[in-house]
């Protein structure tokens, strides 16, 4: 190497002037909103971390946590080759593919969606832990821990068909999009469950609103956007506070619950046919907001002595989708949640066509076991039978069907000869009630 | 008093207005032909050159001798190697910063770790081949040997000479600044990159502003696989192939631009992508006019000699290139790139935002 020596001299000297107008037209960098970096990922200190990729050198890079190459490499490769995982290049220059679209049901893999290798409880990016709405937000006991582990249980949000409906349905939504983003926005997601009261802490975006939070503002809570119509369900179970996560007060819980039925109906609109791959038909078409539709929505329940508390009978309410289920998925059937109003169900149940429903039931309405030991008037004709429910049909003072053997049926087959005997034949709770149903 | 006051204001205005001036003459070399080159490689009975063999051209020193130094703004020639630290900063543009467009080889050539390897490029001269990659990444195998400044091996030049100084014959006396380069001839060509268009900014991008900064040339491409002529990142894909239009895991053409990237695209306008409309944003725009940015630059389809201060103000002036994000020589942060991204966000600095506005 040949050492310089200095040839070009100087022209001229820097003078004051000079200085000043650099310092007029100086570079900036922009302002920081910081939407990333508030968020679960970008988080300096507990965001995204692949070790290959964090770890010090020699066996990382070095990159600090939170920084996008975490998930993203921008070349399909740093320093001249692929970091594990080997999948060769993805769309939106993850470090894996976005989606298998060849998985159509559960169980999934890790492989079958990028998301999952940090959300699967045991992910090979990144171990993270995730519980279920029941219990960060309802006082549940420990149940599953990831993601992925909630959608491999009884009943799931099924990614293909999100993948499906949002694909047809939004703009921004790209063929090669993971359908998790329907509803998460990676890069503003923060981590909900570490402030569980406080809604703007949301991990969840409109899918027609990708790029903002939802639950920020008022009317994105249940008390913003229904009032004292909501009613918070309990939470402990000495039923002394709501949701979400133990709230003090009923004002305080629903100026705390995100408005869920704004953000599912997005989805979940009676105008929407959404197919179900695992049912293998078309999702009941839920109206929360007309006066003809479900029952729990704004149509009003009917008001009844047989509500339990913290539910009025004198009054009508609205619920929030997610009082009742869970958004990724369940050990019960229809994701519906294991912890309801304040206490886990007592029995699981997994088959639509049974009186299992009547466990979700009675976590707010009463049934005979309940009545009677309410010793509720007229109770005495019943027995405190679990998940029986001749109370509220035949004998509660606002019992639909009270009166004449004349009305077994269509409820029941015609039973033997004498008073107030029908057939023993019962018929589904879901055959009467349910989304969609006027009872 | 009042005279006086005047007097000094103005004689500020008409100094600034002449160093202004001065800077922006012309950048060519001049001076006294000794300056550079030896008749004899002789003086006072003493080789010239360092190691005593006399170089091609009659030149003194050659390409590193001579670039190498301490930039101080005053400088004519381009210092991109020096042997004390540089002052690179955050992002090499604030204003005690004292690194030009291209960065500085110090970082990677002062280290000899596999960490510094990854600083700048290893140019022959400076470095030993890096200690971990045998092929340029990216790279289809084409390229092979350790990167020279010009030459058959080098980025400078014709690219067609083994001896580096041959191949930039004709070049420092007839190169052109602050006017645009056709790339017809090397001296016509952006920085005597053989074919690349562009406009260099005459002090080579020391304490750049939007005003005065580089123009680089780009193009808005409608397939993954197209090598626009010309382009400054065409150029790099000489080498690293598959980051720009290598024949290995393409995007489709079919959604190219409309559907989602495999890698970062190069020689790509942002106004056309369809994933995402933040780019809008670019620098804390708003999608008309924006501030060009000199720490995260676009390249541009025009090839007219008006710099670019602004973005979205005409047909594909946001072009996303190699240099949005790195450096040709080298700097203080791995992948030769403009800014520590590595360390971001619990440190750094996060020039990805400045197009990825909603990422930040």
């Amino acid at each position: 190497m040949y050492l310089p020596t200095l040839r070009h001299t100087s022209r001229f000297s820097l003078s004051v002037p000079f200085l000043a107008l650099l310092l007029l037209v100086l570079p900036t960098i922009p302002a920081k909103a910081g939407t990333y970096t508030e968020s679960a990922h970008g988080d300096s200190q507990a965001g995204v971390f692949r070790p290959i990729i964090g770890n010090a050198p020699p066996s990382g890079f070095g990159y600090a946590r939170g920084n996008c190459t975490h998930c993203h490499e921008q070349h399909a490769s740093i320093s001249g080759t692929e970091p594990a995982p080997v999948t060769g290049p993805a769309f939106f220059t993850l470090f894996a593919p976005n989606f298998d679209r060849s998985t159509q049901t559960h169980p999934y893999t890790e492989a079958d969606n990028f998301c999952f290798f940090c959300h699967s409880g045991n992910g090979s990016a990144q171990v993270v832990h995730n519980n279920d709405y029941s219990q960060n937000f309802g006082c549940a006991s420990q149940g599953p821990t990831s993601i992925m582990n909630q959608m491999n249980g009884f009943s799931y949000h099924n990614l293909y068909d999100i993948y499906t409906m949002a694909d047809n349905t939004f703009t921004w939504f790209k063929p090669d999009s993971n359908p998790c983003n329907a509803c998460h926005n990676p890069h503003l997601a923060k981590r909900n469950w570490t402030a569980p009261t406080d809604p703007a802490v949301s991990a969840i975006s409109r899918p027609s609103d990708h790029l903002s939070l939802w639950g920020i503002t008022a009317g994105e809570t249940m008390g913003g956007a229904y009032n004292t119509a909501y009613e918070p369900p309990f939470c402990a179970s000495n039923l002394t506070n709501r949701e979400p996560a133990a709230s003090p007060t009923a004002d305080a819980g629903r100026a705390a619950t995100i408005n869920s039925v704004g953000f599912c109906g997005e989805c979940h609109a009676p105008t929407i046919s959404l197919y179900s791959t695992p049912l293998g038909r078309n999702l009941q078409p839920l109206d929360w907001g007309g006066s003809s539709g479900d029952k729990h929505g704004l149509a009003g329940d009917t008001p009844g002595i047989t509500i339990k508390e913290p539910y009025s009978a004198t009054r009508t309410y609205v619920l929030a989708c997610l009082d009742c289920h869970e958004p990724h998925g369940s050990s019960n059937a229809m994701l519906v949640r294991r912890r309801i109003n304040g206490q886990e169900m007592e029995s699981g149940f997994n088959d639509l066509d049974s009186n299992q429903w009547g466990y979700v039931c009675k976590r707010c309405h009463m049934d005979d076991e309940d009545a009677v030991n309410a010793d509720l008037p007229r109770s005495s004709f019943v027995s405190a039978n679990l998940n029986s429910w001749r109370y509220v049909h035949h004998f509660a003072e606002d019992a639909p069907f009270g009166g004449p053997r004349s009305r077994c049926s269509p409820c029941h087959t015609p039973g033997p000869p004498g008073p107030i005997s029908c057939g023993t034949t019962d018929i589904s709770l879901s055959a009467c009630h349910g989304h969609g149903k006027i009872f | 008093m009042v005279s006086s006051q005047f007097r000094q204001a103005a004689f500020h205005v008409i100094l600034t207005s002449y160093l202004l001036y001065s800077l922006s003459a012309q950048a060519r070399v001049t001076g006294p032909c000794v300056n550079c080159h030896t008749m004899h490689n002789s003086q006072d009975n003493q080789a010239i050159t360092t190691d005593g063999k006399p170089l091609a051209a009659l030149l003194t020193v050659d390409c590193i001798g001579c670039h190498t130094g301490i930039n101080t703004g005053q400088n004519a020639t381009p210092y991109v190697f020096d042997t004390t630290p540089p002052l690179y900063r955050q992002t090499g543009t604030e204003p005690d910063a004292n690194v030009l467009a291209g960065g500085n080889f110090y970082w990677m050539a002062n280290s000899g770790t596999i960490i510094a390897d990854r600083l700048g490029h290893n140019v022959y001269g400076l470095s030993a081949p890096d200690a971990t990659l045998t092929l340029p990444p990216g790279s289809n195998g084409s390229f092979s040997g350790q990167l020279r400044c010009a030459g058959v091996k080098g980025c400078h030049g014709r690219r067609t000479e083994n001896n580096q100084i041959a191949d930039m014959k004709g070049s420092h006396h007839n190169s052109r600044e602050n006017t645009w380069n056709s790339g017809q001839t090397l001296a016509d060509s952006y920085r005597f990159l053989m074919g690349v268009q562009g406009m260099g900014d005459e002090q080579f991008e020391f304490h750049p502003t939007n005003q005065r900064h580089n123009k680089y040339y780009g193009q808005d491409r409608s397939a993954e696989s197209q090598q626009p002529a010309g382009t400054i990142s065409s150029f790099c894909a000489s080498c690293h192939q598959y980051f720009h239009n290598g024949s290995g895991s393409l995007a489709p053409s079919a959604t190219f631009g409309t559907g989602v990237w495999l890698r970062h695209p190069t020689d790509f306008d942002m106004s056309g992508a369809a994933s995402s409309t933040e780019y809008s944003q670019y620098n804390g725009g708003n999608g008309s006019s924006n501030i060009y940015s000199v720490i995260s630059p676009v390249a541009t389809e025009d090839t007219t000699s008006t710099i670019n201060d602004v973005v979205y103000a005409k047909q594909n002036d946001a072009i996303v290139m190699c240099l949005s994000c790195h450096r040709a020589h080298g700097t203080p942060y791995p992948a030769l790139l403009r800014w520590d991204f590595k360390s971001w966000p619990g440190g750094g600095v996060n020039g990805c935002a400045v197009c990825h506005t909603t990422k930040n």
